[in-house]
């Protein structure tokens, strides 16, 4: 089945065509926001997505991949439900976000960057997230959970599992 | 005129020309090399590599626009305290340039160093050793000796071509071959990928690049990270003899460089630079047909079938075409200027037959000088000399009869003179429509440097040379008139068709070189260009 | 000297996000005063007068950059915001977009009012999701109140703002990456020249700034420069936001007078270390500014001559503490263990040398290291910064020299531990420090 917007993507769609010249160059800026609204509907960004994305913004679908691969948040295979992102830069490593990081994927049985077998949860290891005045921060999907420890991301899976 | 002075050397340069000056290209107009490895006369500039940078300075003024000098009387320089990329400064009145300071030849030590980082030592089993810019330049202005020590980056294996062989462990992220694609074969389908020192050249995951000029990424690829899947591992460059021609697999009329080993045999060919023809750059089609140079080729001239010596074949011919009453011809456009001249001659002035033809292929009946859909360069038209027979006037006379028409009634014919070449072998329909006719026609006589199925058939057949083995004009589509010297000498056994036309009837030599003569002096469309640039 | 809230003034207050708590703050006084008051050129002025410098990092001068755009040119010309705050140990910009997303409109609207701009764009990086929807709620209020869009405040101006979302590319925090990355590219940095103002945005006439010195347009414009400047030093007027993060008591963003002295907004504003440890150094202005030693510290200012004066910058104001307990060899790994993922690839010596940087690195880190190692990034590092296309060459190579010189000792401890610690002596071959071979 090849991949084309819902009725909610297509309305956010609309809503950035309104924001751009109406020439090929102001479409082609639709590529990045197109790719988002594509993730957020399907969770990962796989090749129909890509040739939709060239077909609605008038671009090539390489152009498209070039992009989807330049941009680490665009995840180009499906994740589990629940992507933790745990920042481990500079000031949350020293505040402990490493070893939170590294706990967490012994916990949940994986490696770093995998995920889990019951498709729930993926841990990875992300740069500097700008929240560093309340690290160690994580961020789960679109939300940032600041100022973690073991115990709040225990606390936090446990309540991700509950959903 | 505006001047840049490049390491003191003045050169003037027009800023509203076209191309737009480049400082790259005023060095080398006066003999400076600037090296660099992404910039590409051809392409946009990229401006990434940066081995190209050099010293820029302005003269200086005081706030009235006056020159500040020093006490020898020279304006004062000001240099910028960066190096700049050659290929992207833009020249204006009064720039200096340097080169060859310590600075400039320092940094380009260390541009070496981190290009040859992550790059393998593969020259003992690389394609591009000897034709290589990152030896060359390494060699010139490099370090003796890496200073790298760590793990070389590497991709995973990858097969996006039938025409290249990777090696992407090679690539120096230069971005010519993805630029080529977007630019000159407006295929977008080749460009960066990923990010940083994972950066990989690449296709949709996948997918292949299909456009038909895949060889110029080849040639373009400063390293050997895309090989010619034809050429690899064929032979060391430095073993091939490289001699300009023109390539004959269409009227296009490309300029080529024909690489042939110690046996004359063609293994490559490489598109030259022409800016009325071909600018740098060649199609796959032509590029890879070569093997028809090499292969089954006609070496003895036959009588009825059966080998005889060249005087033999000649005298039989001449006896066949003295007593024939109604002569065809049918003439070749892969034949160069000159021969078809003293074709045309002898058909007009001696033979006095009408029916003669060179138009084998719907292209030249339709007198089609047009691009074939989809292509930069490659025309509908196969053959390299089209142009230049229908100069010479090679069709049919007043009641004669074209291609078609003779070999539909080849009964109305007693003796048919063909000139066959490599694009009618390939189309067999023509060759069973020939078969077909010569059946019927009492005498055939061929000229041909192949072997064929008409050979048994036919009165007499001549050994011709191939177009490598000629020197000659071609006409292309656009009426461009090229001259090229031969590639390869001629084996012995071969005879051109303007040698055996003249041989049996030595009064019309006299003719021959007459009529040529008048030719020249009243046709301004046949212009020996000399040299190819 | 001290605390001045004029950015972070009500901040804190819950709602103040929402356009009528920062207008009964007294929040669009300023774009009228602009718009119905003064003429292009008198906003000019004042901010000429402010003396403000951007703050995202660079500390260009405003006035300058704004004097580059040629209001007569025809249009469309650009304005963008640059909510791309990357820069780890930063976290101002997002304090801002989450809890005052109208200061930042409102300076932008004075902002293309004064240049004579069409449209602008506000990049946010893609992980500010939550501040991204903050942005445009604040943009529909403004939008619905007048303030964006077709005659703003009857005065015959149209200015239009909207939100961008970046994906996950530090680069795109450069300008001209920012640029290629809002026409929907990959984020390469463009060759300059030519520059934004007269190249920019789809080739455009385009200005770009960081989120804070949009901020503090319509506070200069309200009170005028001259009280802006004076808040300030002679050199660097105003106020900056300060992120203090890392082994610090009180951790947070502050807006502190320029010209505050590092002890009093240490010790007196931020509590100190961490736990009353000691202090072993501070990273300044963000992972891109060369750390300084504790003693390092006596008597500086934080302000952008001050830090300068002591060898590194005071760039987005990021300041990064370490206590005696610290690692720093590991902070020097992680950090270009940042910037070799972050490295956009386009030119050699960024693309070699960031990865051949952090290789090596990695391995002093990992107990492979070697002391010629320490040679050798000094050796490179000489020829990266002037050659690569943007500054993120300088950016990586900076503040590694910085590590390895100022805590030669650390690293030289790793290296002693590790692999190779008894039998490194002298030079590695190929290193060029004797004769060198050269065919030239």
């Amino acid at each position: 089945m090849a991949f084309t917007f819902n009725e909610s993507s297509m309305k956010e769609f609309q809503k950035w065509e309104k924001k751009f010249p109406q020439n090929p160059e102001g479409r082609r800026s639709l590529v990045i926001p197109a790719l988002w609204i594509s993730q957020w509907q399907h969770g990962y960004v796989d090749r129909d997505i890509v040739n939709y994305v060239a077909e609605i913004t008038q671009t090539e679908p390489l152009h498209v991949w070039g992009v989807a691969t330049f941009y680490t948040l665009y995840n180009k295979e499906k994740k589990g439900k629940f992507l933790l992102q745990f920042c481990t830069n500079i000031t949350c490593s020293l505040l402990g976000g490493d070893e939170i990081f590294v706990n967490t994927c012994k916990k949940l049985g994986i490696k770093p960057g995998e995920t889990t077998s019951d498709g729930m949860f993926t841990a990875l290891e992300v740069e500097c997230l700008g929240a560093c005045g309340s690290s160690p921060t994580l961020q789960v999907n679109d939300k940032y959970y600041v100022n973690m420890t073991d115990a709040e991301v225990d606390r936090l899976i446990a309540q991700f599992r509950g959903k | 005129m505006p001047e840049i002075i490049i390491n003191d050397i003045p050169v003037a340069f027009d800023p509203k020309g076209s191309p737009k000056p480049n400082i790259m290209e005023l060095a080398r107009s006066v003999g400076v090399e600037i090296p660099g490895f992404c910039y590409h006369p051809g392409l946009s500039i990229s401006g990434n590599c940066r081995m190209c940078m050099v010293e820029v300075g302005m003269p200086t003024r005081e706030k009235d626009g006056s020159f500040i000098k020093d006490e020898s009387g020279k304006v004062k320089i000001s240099f910028m305290p960066k190096l700049q990329p050659a290929c992207y400064q833009e020249p204006s009145d009064g720039m200096v340039i340097r080169t060859e300071t310590e600075k400039v030849v320092t940094n380009r030590k260390y541009i070496m160093e981190f290009l040859l980082a992550n790059h393998p030592l593969d020259c003992p089993e690389c394609d591009q050793a000897g034709e290589c810019a990152l030896q060359d330049y390494s060699f010139q202005y490099g370090f003796s000796q890496s200073k790298f020590f760590e793990e070389k980056r590497t991709y995973e294996s990858t097969n996006f071509s039938d025409v290249i062989t990777p090696e992407l462990n090679r690539c120096i992220h230069c971005d010519r071959c993805s630029r080529f694609s977007k630019e000159i074969a407006k295929e977008y389908t080749f460009t960066r990928t990923w990010r940083g020192n994972s950066t990989e050249l690449a296709t949709l995951p996948g997918d292949k690049i299909t456009h038909n000029y895949q060889g110029n990424m080849v040639d373009i690829c400063p390293v050997g990270a895309l090989t010619l899947t034809d050429f690899r591992f064929k032979s060391r460059t430095w073993f091939l003899k490289q001699k300009e021609g023109l390539c004959t697999s269409c009227g296009k009329g490309c300029n080529t460089v024909y690489a042939v080993n110690k046996e004359n045999k063609v293994l490559r060919i490489k598109p030259r630079y022409n800016k009325d023809v071909n600018s740098y750059w060649m199609c796959d089609f032509g590029r890879l047909r070569y093997a028809f140079f090499n292969e089954n080729r006609r070496r003895n001239s036959l009588v009825a079938g059966n080998v005889a010596t060249p005087a033999a074949a000649t005298e039989k011919a001449a006896s066949i075409l003295r007593q024939a009453k109604n002569v065809g011809v049918i003439a070749s456009a892969g034949e160069t200027s000159e021969s078809l001249q003293a074709l045309s001659i002898f058909v007009k002035d001696v033979l006095k037959t009408p029916h003669v033809d060179y138009r084998v292929h719907t292209a030249q009946v339709e007198n089609n000088t047009s691009i074939k859909s989809g292509e930069v360069l490659l025309v509908n038209d196969p053959y390299p000399n089209s142009q230049g027979a229908r100069q010479l006037n090679l069709l049919p006379g007043p009641n004669g009869m074209s291609v078609a028409e003779m070999l539909k009634n080849p009964e109305k014919l007693d003796a048919l003179l063909v000139v066959c070449d490599d694009k009618m072998i390939e189309t067999p329909d023509f060759i069973e429509a020939l078969l077909k006719a010569a059946a019927k026609i009492k005498d055939v006589i061929l000229f041909s440097p192949y072997v064929t199925s008409l050979d048994d058939k036919t009165s007499v057949v001549f050994p011709l040379p191939s177009a490598l083995e000629q020197s000659g004009t071609f006409v292309n589509v656009d009426g461009i008139s090229q001259s090229f010297a031969a590639v390869i000498e001629p084996s012995p056994d071969v005879i051109s068709v303007p040698k055996v036309i003249t041989k049996p009837m030595p009064k019309t030599l006299a003719q021959t070189v007459e009529a040529l003569k008048r030719q020249m002096a009243g046709q301004d469309n046949v212009k020996p260009t000399g040299a190819i640039t | 000297m001290a605390e001045k809230k004029v950015i972070l003034d009500h901040i804190d207050d819950v709602g103040e996000q929402a356009l009528a708590a920062y207008q009964a703050h007294g929040g669009y006084k300023a774009l009228e005063k602009a718009m119905k008051q003064m003429t292009p050129a008198q906003i000019l002025e004042e901010i000429k007068v402010s003396n403000l410098r951007g703050r995202g990092g660079a500390g260009f001068p405003a006035g300058i950059k704004w004097g580059f755009i040629n209001r007569e040119a025809p249009g469309p010309k650009y304005l963008i915001c640059n909510a791309d705050e990357g820069e780890p140990g930063t976290f101002k910009d997002r304090k801002i977009m989450t809890s005052k997303p109208h200061i930042i409109i409102e300076g932008m609207v004075i902002a293309a009012y004064c240049m004579g701009l069409d449209a602008g764009y506000i990049y946010i990086r893609g992980e500010f999701y939550e501040p991204y929807l903050a942005m445009d709620k604040a943009i529909e209020e403004a939008y619905a109140k007048g303030y964006l869009g077709k005659n703003i405040l009857g005065t015959g101006f149209n200015f239009d703002l909207y939100t961008y979302l970046g994906a996950g590319a530090y680069i795109c925090g450069d300008e001209t990456a920012l640029m290629n990355s809002l026409e929907g590219k990959r984020g390469y940095p463009r060759l300059k020249p030519p520059f934004p103002a007269q190249f920019g945005l789809y080739g455009r006439p385009t200005t770009v700034h960081n989120v804070e010195t949009f901020s503090a347009v319509a506070p200069i414009i309200e009170n005028g420069g001259k009280w802006y400047a004076e808040l300030g030093t002679p050199k660097s007027g105003g106020t900056k936001l300060f992120g203090i993060s890392g082994h610090v008591e009180k951790p947070g963003v502050y807006e502190l007078n320029l010209g505050t002295p590092w002890k009093e907004f240490f010790e007196d504003i931020a509590g100190g270390v961490k736990g009353g440890k000691k202090l072993k150094a501070i990273i300044p202005g963000g992972s891109s500014t060369p750390v300084l030693l504790a003693e390092e510290l006596d008597g500086m200012l934080l302000d952008y001559e001050s830090i300068q004066a002591k060898g590194s910058m005071l760039g987005t104001g990021a300041v990064i503490v370490f206590d005696e307990t610290t690692d720093m060899v590991k902070v020097a790994y992680r950090a270009m263990k940042f910037y070799a993922h972050e490295s956009c690839g386009q030119c050699t010596p960024c693309r070699e040398g960031c990865d051949w940087y952090y290789d090596i690195i990695s391995r002093i880190y990992h107990g492979e290291g070697r002391v010629e190692d320490l040679d050798r990034l000094e050796d490179l590092g000489k020829y990266i910064g002037p050659n690569t296309i943007c500054a993120f060459g300088d950016a990586f190579v900076t503040p590694t020299l910085a590590f390895i010189r100022k805590f030669r000792g650390e690293f030289l401890e790793y290296i002693r531990k590790g692999k190779y610690g008894q039998e490194t002596t002298g030079a590695l071959p190929g290193s060029q420090t004797k004769s060198e071979v050269s065919h030239a």
